[in-house]
């Protein structure tokens, strides 16, 4: 393939292979990998987490965020 | 009758003894408004992910209790009233929720790093992610 180098391999959305159907908001560990360095939900194109856990992702962290386990905009 | 999860953060200099009597307080809140403790937590001194009415650190309480939702316009109500609590959260359990109320294990309040660093802004990534402050 001539473009070879852009094309990516499909990701799988980690909960559906875990099968993990609830995602805790308290759960910093975890979440603390959907957002990047300055604090931003990470987008599902990068993630690779489908529809409905990339829904719950966003509703853990913005929980998270609320109760000042999560930052809601990180310094540098 | 529904199962909600509370979770409210005391200010850091209060004493042990303040942080139980604003506790007690708050179970006799839910109790008196019809309500039933299933679970409670204390998880202690954390470190704050950002600056709140100026304390950094905060004692997190949880609980979860079962009742009727008006319990939460008391407890709510309470909360603001009560002087020592600086935030509070309270939520519907969503389902398949296995009832853990465990502290978070993760180092308090630190940048991500690892899988996901793709913040444009954040480029050029040489630095150590090392807070300031």
């Amino acid at each position: 393939m001539e473009k070879g180098r852009f094309i990516q391999r499909k990701k799988n959305c980690r909960f559906c292979t875990d099968k993990i159907n609830y995602i805790d908001y308290k759960d910093t560990g975890l979440l603390r990998n959907f957002v990047t360095e300055r604090g931003k939900i990470v987008p599902r194109r990068i993630s690779g987490n489908c529809a409905s856990h990339q829904r719950d992702v966003g509703q853990a962290i913005k929980r998270a965020r609320s109760i000042a386990l999560l930052a809601f905009s990180e310094e540098r | 009758m529904q199962t909600y999860e509370t979770i409210f953060i005391i200010r850091p200099n209060l004493t042990d003894e303040e942080v139980t009597k604003v506790v007690e307080k708050m179970k006799a809140v839910v109790v008196k408004s019809g309500g039933a403790i299933l679970q409670a937590e204390n998880w202690g001194k954390r470190k704050l992910a950002y600056e709140v009415e100026r304390e950094k650190k905060g004692t997190y309480v949880i609980f979860r209790f079962s009742g009727d939702g008006k319990i939460i316009n008391d407890l709510e109500h309470t909360y603001r009233m009560e002087d020592g609590i600086i935030k509070f959260l309270t939520v519907k359990p969503s389902k398949g929720d296995p009832g853990t109320l465990v502290m978070p294990t993760a180092e308090e309040g630190r940048p991500s790093r690892g899988r996901f660093s793709h913040d444009r802004e954040d480029r050029p990534r040489y630095d150590s992610g090392k807070r300031t402050d």
